[in-house]
């Protein structure tokens, strides 16, 4: 069909059009209700996507795809335990069904039940272990538990195995983000946008990350590497060491300059922002 | 197949909207210039909008108190003698120590919270007006009890 092929191309909403055009008889049939709400899914239009889906349901009976685009377009809607129950009546009809199983890994942990999420994501990954939702849905976990090293980590896994996938990228970039590599996840946002130019999200990350790769925001860099408090703690210990070794006018100094530091990182960001976005506040 | 995977675990009534939370990386910064009263308040008010069991406010509190009585023992004891007390240093070193609780006990659930689609809210006017009430009512409680 040509919507699959539109929809593989990233044309989500020319996939709609054509789809909005098929013959009645094509129009109700199990496919077509699938691709229209992987479309919508794609153009982030949740409240379509659980309407689209429901609609499927009940004209052509239980289908996993469908319960499983239910539960994605209800936990965007925040009906989290509606959700649940729309994923564990997809599960009932395919145990095996991986995607599936990440979707319920990533409502569990949205909703901060990281254990349950855990099971359900190596459950996926022991069947089908280089699936891009099982990569996505493993990063997610990561980023729930706020353990940010193993996020990067499964981000590089992904992009490893699958090389130039919008959604390794901006999982890469995001990684790059947190732990403040702020080039690479410059890189990793611009290359997810120019293998996706369509998606909104990427678009924003990427400018987003444009802004912390400015010149002016050079000086901040090791502050986002370290994080607040090791910097904070090492620049007290300097200024402590150096008064204890008597050099107070050295101490004076780069306690002063600590102070510009400290104000340049709280004015600068929303300045370079301004410059990058032309606006305020992002 | 009986699983126990495949059992709703989702309350209804669980996420229902509160107001939105504070990021809790960003409570350093009341922690190391107002000191542990400061963060400890700001974080218990955290903690009921991420709504955590109360284990987690729990060793918050515990947290917070310990700091405080940490923070005015050492700098009447230890730096009884000398003239120039690093007051500042001390309290904000026993906020920071309050805000790694902070850290580990709201990290997780803001991270969810975060999943969910939620934006944080600005801790700029609370944050200012927790540092410079609570701050320096805690700097006053150290003077009085320094020159008692």
């Amino acid at each position: 069909m040509r919507a699959a092929q539109l929809l593989e191309l990233n044309r989500a909403e020319q996939a709609l059009a054509e789809l909005s055009r098929l013959p009645a008889a094509l129009a109700t049939d199990v496919a077509a209700f699938r691709l229209r709400a992987a479309a919508l899914s794609d153009l982030d239009r949740w409240a379509e996507v659980a309407t689209v889906a429901r609609q499927g349901l009940a004209e052509t009976g239980p289908d996993a795809e469908l319960l499983g685009r239910l539960g994605l377009a209800l936990r965007h809607l925040d009906e989290y335990a509606p959700a649940e129950r729309a994923l564990l009546d997809g599960l009932a009809v395919e145990p095996q069904n991986p995607w599936l199983l990440c979707q319920y890994a990533d409502l569990c942990s949205a909703v901060g039940q990281t254990d349950k999420a855990e099971r359900l994501v190596a459950r996926a990954a022991a069947l089908a272990p280089e699936a891009p939702p099982v990569f996505a849905s493993r990063f997610q976990l990561a980023y729930a538990r706020g353990d940010d090293r193993a996020a990067e980590r499964v981000a590089r896994e992904f992009l490893g195995a699958w090389p130039g996938h919008p959604v390794a990228l901006a999982l890469h970039g995001a990684a790059a983000a947190q732990r403040g590599r702020v080039d690479a996840a410059h890189r990793s946002f611009g290359q997810a946008v120019a293998h996706d130019p369509t998606d909104a999200d990427y678009a924003d990350a990427a400018w987003e990350s444009r802004v912390y790769t400015h010149p002016l925001l050079l000086p901040l860099r090791p502050l986002y590497r370290l994080g607040i408090l090791r910097t904070w703690l090492i620049a007290v210990g300097v200024i402590v060491l150096l008064n204890l070794a008597g050099l107070d006018l050295l101490a004076g100094l780069f306690g002063l300059a600590w102070l510009l530091f400290c104000v340049w990182s709280w004015v600068a960001p929303p300045l370079v922002r301004r410059l990058v976005r032309g606006r305020w506040r992002a | 197949m009986a699983d126990d995977l495949f059992t709703p675990t989702i309350a209804p009534a669980a996420y229902e909207a509160r107001r939105p939370p504070w990021r809790p990386q960003s409570l350093l910064f009341p922690a190391v210039f107002g000191g542990p009263t400061a963060v400890t308040v700001l974080a218990l008010v955290n903690a009921a909008r991420l709504g955590l069991p109360g284990r987690a406010r729990l060793a918050v509190a515990g947290a917070g108190i310990a700091a405080l009585a940490a923070r005015v023992a050492v700098t009447l004891t230890v730096f009884s003698g000398s003239a120039d007390r690093p007051v500042r240093l001390i309290g904000a070193l026993a906020g920071a120590l309050v805000w790694l609780v902070v850290s580990v006990t709201q990290k997780g659930r803001f991270r969810a919270y975060e999943l969910r689609g939620g934006e944080p809210a600005s801790l700029w006017l609370p944050g200012i007006a927790a540092v410079l009430l609570l701050g320096v009512a805690e700097a006053l409680l150290i003077v009085l009890l320094a020159a008692a």
